[in-house]
């Protein structure tokens, strides 16, 4: 990331912050899009996170830190628009059910399907620290960081997430069964 | 798939089978946004002084200045003229009868945030405080004196903030919301000062506070200013010095309500509304004519996300009232979204009067009016939207003759 950049955008330039989004929007989609598995709800995630990055941007201490700086507040515009989902569901839209967009040749549909609905099920978030981890790639600790979190608040939330995974895709035969859908 | 590393190879393979580009209209409507945004002032309080700390006279006044400066607030006790300024006021500066104390106790660095779900702005306060939400509506003709319930309140031990805002009439402009508010006093002799960005005035600048004020022999601050469409009014009363007015005021964020200048009439629904133009018009596809939920595909108008506008209407069934509609709506309504408690309000809408549900502010706002034998309902989607809301209707046309169905 170009610190000049932000530096720029910290002073208010409208145009190196433009510059800015450009340079991260796709990740922060990818990831928001991951965390909520919704691209309506990622691409309102996505843009809340960039109007709120440009708003607090002054308060931005250290420019070498933006994009971990970013990337929690996409996470926190994630929990945000899940709670919305959450609420609003009945008046507002129906979550839509979207599904991988590429084929996959490494797992099943069916195995998909499994870790689609699984993971809709774990809290978001458990959800956002294992997104940052296995799609990112990111350590706990620089997860810890990036949250504002304990490590071990991170590594806790991590290991339920693959716990809940685990548990739920043991469980979900019987549960497809049952035809129920969460979302 | 069982075990934990099985778990996590088909998870990481899962997760990389998803979308990599974001879509060009979600980065578009946010750079949009962002032309319309402004960005945070970066104010720091970040220390604090003992409340013994024994300042007394005028060498208290030189070093209390100085400190307030640095960013500490400062409460003037009884009897204190510390961190006064003496500037000139329309209301009278600080008079002789004003209290004088020889003390000044810190409060803290402006933590906390409030947002004022009602009126849409922002304000930092110190942790410990209290808040109260205003319980009606600050409009033309109203007085918003303290305890008239129109004003957010903000309050430490012998000080409060208070915040409400008005809808300017039509094309009223800011000139003339201010000399109405005057009532005779020529505001531009008024003391100026800065909100937001949004030059202001103070038109009590440290008289003392009169009855009904938290702390008898305080001092009060009032200030005005107008942000588009809307007049904010700001106060200060019980023992406060005009450093912690400016603080808090530096700390306001006013709501951003883009210039409506552009123009939507419903073909599907039967009204017209003016609206950002920057914002996307999705029209309706196909009328609403059955049940309670307007978010089905299609049966909306909608315009702009995040913060969004939708708008629908509905016939009434043959033989039901209005009443009985909107019990039902609102019964829907209320059990689908933030489960708070049903709250209505009146609002009026292209000179009918309907209702403005407010039990969710946090989440949308939206009123429902009957008008020709329709039910209309306008929705104002995210966080502390009422102004935009209210804005928006305030350019409402129905035309319930010209609705399909």
């Amino acid at each position: 990331m170009d610190r000049d950049l932000v530096e720029q955008a910290r002073r208010g330039d409208r145009e190196a912050f433009t510059v800015l989004v450009h340079q991260v929007s796709d990740v922060l989609y990818a990831v928001a899009y991951r965390i909520l598995r919704d691209s309506g709800r990622a691409e309102d995630a996505l843009q809340n996170a960039l109007v709120i990055a440009w708003r607090r941007l002054p308060h931005l201490r250290d420019a070498d830190r933006f994009e971990a700086w970013v990337h929690r507040i996409l996470v926190h515009a994630c929990y945000d628009e899940s709670q919305r989902a959450r609420q609003w569901t009945a008046k507002i839209r129906v979550l839509p059910a979207d599904g991988p967009t590429t084929p996959d040749g490494s797992s099943s549909l069916a195995d998909r399907d499994e870790l689609e609905r699984a993971f809709r099920r774990l809290p978001i978030d458990q959800r956002a620290v294992f997104v940052l981890h296995h799609y990112l790639g990111l350590p706990l600790v620089e997860i810890a960081e990036i949250l504002d979190i304990p490590a071990g608040t991170a590594r806790s939330r991590l290991h339920y997430a693959t716990r809940g995974l685990r548990d739920a895709l043991t469980a979900e035969p019987e549960l497809a069964s049952q035809g129920g859908r969460l979302a | 798939m069982t075990d934990d590393r099985s778990v996590e190879r088909a998870a990481r393979s899962w997760l990389d089978t998803g979308p990599t580009q974001a879509p060009d209209r979600a980065v578009e409507a946010a750079l949009l946004r962002i032309q319309t945004t402004r960005q945070e002032r970066d104010l720091r309080v970040p220390w604090r002084v003992s409340p013994m700390f024994p300042l007394r006279g005028v060498a208290a006044a030189a070093v209390i200045g100085v400190l307030a400066i640095g960013g500490l607030i400062v409460i003037a006790r009884p009897g204190s003229n510390v961190g006064v300024t003496q500037t000139p006021s329309p209301s009278g500066s600080s008079s002789p009868s004003a209290p004088a104390a020889s003390a000044g106790a810190a409060i803290g660095p402006l933590s906390n945030t409030y947002t004022s779900a009602r009126y849409g702005y922002q304000v930092r306060y110190p942790a410990g405080w209290s808040t109260k939400a205003a319980t009606s509506s600050w409009i033309a003709g109203t007085t918003n004196n303290w305890g008239s319930g129109l004003n957010d309140e903000i309050r430490g031990s012998t000080v409060r903030f208070s915040g409400a805002s008005q809808l300017l009439g039509a094309g009223q402009t800011a000139d003339a919301w201010m000399r109405a508010y005057a009532a005779g006093s020529d505001p531009s002799t008024w003391p100026t000062i800065t909100v937001d960005g949004f030059t202001g005035r103070i038109d009590a600048d440290g008289v003392p506070a009169s009855g009904g004020t938290i702390s008898p022999g305080g001092r009060m601050f009032d200030a005005v200013t107008v942000d588009g469409p809307y007049a904010f009014n700001f106060n200060m009363d019980g023992y406060v010095d005009r450093a912690t007015f400016d603080a808090f005021l530096a700390t306001v964020t006013l709501p951003v309500i883009p210039a409506l200048d552009g123009s939507f009439t419903s073909s599907v629904a039967g009204y017209s509304i003016r609206y950002p133009s920057a914002w996307t018009v999705i029209p309706a596809t196909k009328p609403w004519t059955s049940g309670y939920d307007t978010s089905h595909a299609g049966i909306s108008d909608t315009i702009g996300i995040s913060p969004g506008f939708a708008g629908t209407s509905i016939a009434l069934p043959k033989g039901t009232s209005f009443a009985a509609w909107y019990a039902a709506y609102d019964a829907f309504r209320a059990g689908g979204t933030c489960r708070a408690a049903p709250q209505s309000e009146p609002v009026t809408i292209d000179g009918v009067v309907g209702q403005l549900d407010v039990h969710c502010p946090a989440d949308y706002v939206e009123a429902v009016v009957l008008a020709g034998g329709r039910a209309y309902v306008f929705t104002v989607y995210g966080s502390a939207q009422r102004p935009m809301l209210m804005s928006m209707l305030a350019t409402v046309k129905l035309m319930p003759g010209t609705a399909k169905n």
